[in-house]
């Protein structure tokens, strides 16, 4: 994660605090103090301790980013962990007069200096590689499965390390310099610790030089920081073991050992935090979704329960009406004069006519209802169908059909062969005064999509009537020129709705009419199945 | 032997115009009227009001409504077939809906046939005309098994 402006206030507070501190506590470094022998084994512990759960940590973080950078920070501070184990068991007087482990007098505190400076080389890796972390979170997935390997001989190299610098400074304690006399320092200290000041300088000086900063960045700076006035303290400013400079840069050890540790676990609870929001919010829009379909389903339930009522019970009185009219016409027909006859045929036809709006409103009703069932439909075949059917029907007229042959769509069989059979049919009654009437099936591509049409060549109508074309019951001629109902382009606009597609209107009137619509489920199909030939 | 009809329907103007187009059809059958689901089996298996009716004979036609009170039609339709002395009698659904799921439930109880109730009387009257020839002159019915 990139560092925000309040996490990089902080750390700066926090190494600023430092500062203060340290610069407190110089003069007052060489003081001696009381020994308290059980500080080292308890504050070696929780070094040792927090350190191993850092390092487990980035390791965690390199099996899922898989970045060299976090596998090398890692083994840094599982190094420190184990240096800081040899270190403490070397200390003299504290396990054994001498230390355990065959430590002489210098053993323990070479350890601190293999401890403290190589440390900092794996922070400077960290530094140099950490660039590859981005890269690598992108191309993470592929080799999931060599993580634990990687991280097993990451851990052994460590322990391999340890072992040999801690061998180096028992055993062959005497290849190397004298740096401590008793409890106190020798000279050749000096150059020793200040190369290794030095090394802890640089690493933080590259960390700081290889922007942007994240958090972790920001952190192991504030912790190099820490490093620096603890050795600063516990082995340059100081005179020796016990005094104030020893006590407080083990201080500062600790801290600098903490603050990742503090940092990583935060980050954890956060990103643990997001997740359970996520979480969170998942299941109450899982709910949200569960209460709308749950109403939509009622609300179905109702529509159906509705139109059920008046498909049943609102024919009942036109059928009384229509059938006592012609009681009346016929038992009665002899007492009525032609006005009162016609007035009961106007009866019967109304009830008849509201008998076809209520069958018609119904079937409107049952083509939203139905559910979709899309397949690969060869829209050409359906036309010629219909067509055919039409001429069959009305034999008295001659219409020249130009059907366009492969056109395949994806959609539902049943309802697009309704929705066809409107346009179709609308198209043959409005080309009935044409003098060579011709209805025509196509399609075509509009804007890398394609547009299906159903074109006559009949009277058409005026484009400035044509806004509520597609709404039940709208007319645009009368019912003696063109006879219908007014439901048939509402169904089929409702049709392919459904389908997501979109339906409109062209039209010049005396020249024709065409339809155009499109269909969202045919897109698929045409990329899948043969493109339509011809 | 005369091949009663049973007519099972709620609305009095519909059993007046169905009345009236078996009439002017000269269908001469003895049409029995019940007006809910409950009259029709008390009818039919000699029930309650209808106690008196024990070994008399069977309709021979069943037309029944779906929309009635008490229990509607496919309820009716379900005890008609569940019965041994009923399942065989054949049955017409006429009703005045044309929802595809009452159909299938119909047919699924067994109905032998469905009619849907045109508005246009002339048209219904044709409906009563081709129904009457065909199940009460062409149709052979299920030869009777009850006869005590």
């Amino acid at each position: 994660m990139p560092a925000g402006r309040r996490e990089r206030r902080l750390a700066r507070a926090v190494a600023l605090v430092s500062v203060v501190m340290f610069l407190a506590a110089t003069p007052f470094a060489k003081m001696p103090l009381v020994q308290v022998w059980a500080f080292i084994p308890i504050y070696e512990s929780v070094v040792v301790i927090n350190d191993l759960i850092t390092a487990v940590l980035l390791f965690g973080q390199f099996s899922i980013l898989r970045s060299r950078a976090l596998l090398v920070l890692a083994s840094g501070y599982l190094f420190t962990a184990f240096t800081a184990i040899s270190h403490a068991l070397t200390f003299p007087g504290l396990f054994s007069p001498t230390g355990l482990l065959g430590a002489g007098p210098q053993s323990t505190a070479w350890l601190y200096m293999f401890w403290h400076g190589g440390f900092p080389l794996f922070v400077l890796a960290y530094a140099l590689l950490k660039d590859d972390v981005d890269e690598a979170s992108r191309t993470s997935t592929r080799q999931r499965g060599r993580a634990g390997a990687t991280i097993l001989a990451g851990v052994a190299a460590v322990f391999a390390v340890v072992c040999g610098l801690t061998l180096v400074a028992t055993t062959g304690r005497d290849f190397l310099p004298a740096i401590m006399q008793g409890n106190r320092y020798s000279p050749a200290m000096t150059i020793v610790v200040s190369s290794v000041w030095m090394m802890n300088l640089i690493a933080l000086a590259s960390l700081w030089r290889r922007r942007p900063h994240t958090v972790l960045d920001m952190w192991l700076m504030v912790a190099m920081c820490a490093w620096l006035f603890d050795i600063a303290l516990a082995a340059v400013l100081n005179a020796g073991r016990f005094d104030l400079g020893f006590y407080a840069g083990r201080i500062y050890g600790l801290l600098a050992a903490s603050f990742l540790l503090a940092v990583l676990l935060i980050e954890n609870g956060r990103l643990y935090a997001r997740l359970a929001e996520a979480n969170a919010g998942e299941r109450h829009e899982r709910q949200l979704v569960q209460e709308k379909t749950a109403k939509l389903m009622a609300v179905n339930e109702e529509l159906e329960a509705f139109s059920y009522s008046v498909s049943h019970d609102l024919r009942g009185p036109l059928r009384s009406m229509d059938g006592f009219s012609l009681v009346l016409i016929e038992d009665y027909g002899d007492k009525l004069d032609q006005e009162g006859k016609d007035a009961l045929e106007r009866i019967r036809a109304a009830s008849q006519r509201m008998g076809h709006l209520i069958d018609d409103l119904l079937r409107l009703s049952q083509v939203t209802r139905a559910e979709l069932d899309i397949r690969q439909v060869d829209l050409s075949v359906l036309a010629r169908g219909i067509a055919d059917a039409i001429d069959q029907e009305q034999p008295g007229r001659t219409v020249e059909w130009a059907i366009e042959p492969g056109l395949s769509i994806r959609a539902d069989p049943a309802l697009m062969r309704i929705a066809m059979q409107n346009l179709l049919q609308n198209a043959w009654k409005f080309s009935g005064r044409a003098n060579r009437p011709v209805i025509r099936v196509g399609a075509l591509q509009r804007d890398s999509k394609t547009v299906y049409f159903v074109a006559d060549n009949g009277v058409g109508f005026d484009m400035a009537h044509a806004g509520s074309l597609f709404g039940a019951f709208h007319r645009l001629h009368h019912v003696d020129d063109f006879p219908g109902t007014g439901i048939g382009l509402a169904i089929v606009q409702r049709i392919i709705r459904r389908h997501g597609g979109q339906i409109r209107a062209e039209a010049k009137e005396g020249e024709g009419a065409t339809f155009f619509f499109s269909l969202a489920a045919s897109k698929g199909g045409s990329d899948e199945q043969d493109s339509p030939a011809g | 032997m005369n091949k009663t009809v049973l007519l099972v329907e709620d609305n009095p103007d519909d059993v007046k115009l169905t009345l009236r187009a078996f009439k002017r059809n000269n269908m001469l059958n003895p049409i029995v009227v019940v007006r809910d689901g409950v009259e029709a089996l008390d009818f039919l298996f000699a029930r309650g009001d209808q106690a008196e009716r024990a070994g008399k004979p069977l309709p021979t036609l069943i037309i029944l409504d779906l929309k009635l009170p008490k229990l509607d039609g496919l309820g009716v339709l379900k005890a008609i077939r569940g019965d041994e002395r009923t399942r065989l009698i054949p049955v017409v659904i006429l009703t005045s809906s044309k929802e595809e799921q009452d159909m299938i439930n119909g047919y699924s109880l067994g109905a032998n046939s469905y009619v849907r109730k045109p508005v246009d009387f002339a048209e219904f009257m044709e409906a009563a005309k081709v129904l009457s020839i065909y199940w009460l002159m062409m149709n052979q019915p299920p030869p009777e098994r009850n006869s005590a």
